[in-house]
């Protein structure tokens, strides 16, 4: 019987102390989805998310990181573009919107009705400095997607997984992330010039956190 | 519990980024795989154009109304296969494949010396890398991982249920 207890309590107590580490990781994870931007930020403490291949290059608007065999990507054959920037985002947590401006919410669906491509996405069209600036942030939830007036700061939606993201990651190509682009006067423009905090473009992390 | 468990998968999934890829050259990639023996080279080239598509698939195939996109697109598709063709700089001049998705048994894939169609047996595959998480077996590119060939596996039966190309 003493034995029992012993080992009984001894398995409680290891049962609790890796309970009691997974509550702080738990803690810290959620205080970090909670964590509100710096004003001007989509997310807090943006920071590019990686592709398997090519890392945070795979993430970065104008790089050389997609394959097409019509395209020429900088002199590299069978090269293309990508457009946007994809930044890091835990499933669930918040997005804020950048500019004042009025948003409209979207959803792409292939000829079999499925999501596909950008899923669920809201598009936001601001006047800045003369300029028509149109922010599309891709991958959202469905729900709680905002239409009509936003301002500055206000959560515009959640990260989801919906569109092509959800077998992105579930097939290990990247994580979770909202995918941004980014529009002036319809001409594509690297998202990254509309954020408050500046990246690194070469390690994709922030340079300058305001938290 | 259901958080931790939620945690655990995704501190797991985390790690395991890339694990279970299939790296293949562009070669590979742009010459050997094929859709009922049209490389995706050639379906890249045609860039959506709906006469270039019948030359490769035949005149049954369609352009659909709607678009859905967030920029200019293209969706054709027919009775056993589905192409996505998106153009980011909305001038018309640059549709990007984005999808191709097969419907049904009639159409064989190759990549990688395999023959494969919807229906046939796990054991087609052989010793190339299986991705337990998604339960799928996905060759992509070496140099950016930016597209993939995705076979998903029925659990059960063992059987491909499903196949698509992605460019990410």
């Amino acid at each position: 019987m003493h034995i029992y207890s012993a080992t009984y309590r001894e398995a409680y107590d290891l049962a609790l102390s890796v309970l009691n580490s997974q509550r702080i990781e738990l803690n810290r994870l959620v205080n970090e989805v909670e964590i509100k931007p710096c004003a001007g930020d989509p997310v807090a403490n943006p920071e590019i998310a990686p592709q398997t291949n090519s890392g945070i290059q795979g993430g970065m608007h104008d790089s050389c990181a997609r394959k097409n065999k019509k395209f020429i990507c900088k002199g590299i054959r069978g090269s293309k573009w990508h457009n946007g920037v994809d930044i890091k985002n835990p499933y669930g947590a918040p997005i804020y919107a950048i500019y004042d401006g009025n948003a409209t919410k979207h959803v792409q669906r292939d000829d079999n009705n499925e999501l596909d491509g950008a899923g669920y996405y809201v598009a936001i069209v601001s006047n800045i400095g003369g300029k028509t600036v149109r922010l599309v942030f891709f991958h959202l939830r469905e729900n709680s997607r905002v239409t009509g007036s936003v301002k500055a700061g206000d959560i515009i939606g959640y990260q989801g997984d919906s569109g092509n993201l959800k077998s992105g990651i579930a097939d290990g190509y990247t994580e979770s992330h909202v995918h941004i682009k980014a529009q002036e006067n319809g001409a594509n423009v690297n998202p990254l010039n509309h954020f408050k905090t500046k990246i690194d473009l070469n390690t994709g992390q922030l340079i300058n956190p305001c938290n | 519990m259901l958080t931790l468990v939620i945690l655990f998968t995704s501190i797991s999934c985390k790690a395991q980024l890339g694990a279970y890829l299939n790296n293949i050259n562009d070669t590979e990639l742009f010459d050997g795989i094929k859709f009922n023996n049209v490389s995706l080279g050639d379906i890249m080239v045609a860039s959506g154009d709906l006469t270039k598509m019948k030359d490769l698939f035949g005149n049954d195939i369609q352009e659909r109304a709607n678009n859905t996109a967030p920029f200019l697109a293209k969706f054709l598709y027919k009775n056993n296969i589905s192409f996505g063709f998106e153009d980011e700089t909305d001038t018309g001049n640059n549709y990007d494949l984005t999808y191709i998705k097969v419907k049904n048994s009639s159409v064989i894939v190759n990549v990688k010396g395999l023959s494969i169609r919807i229906g046939d047996d796990k054991s087609k595959f052989g010793s190339y890398l299986f991705n337990p998480n998604s339960n799928s077996y996905n060759f992509t590119d070496a140099d950016t991982g930016s597209v993939g060939l995705s076979f998903q596996i029925d659990s059960i039966t063992n059987k491909v249920t499903e196949i698509k190309f992605i460019a990410y």
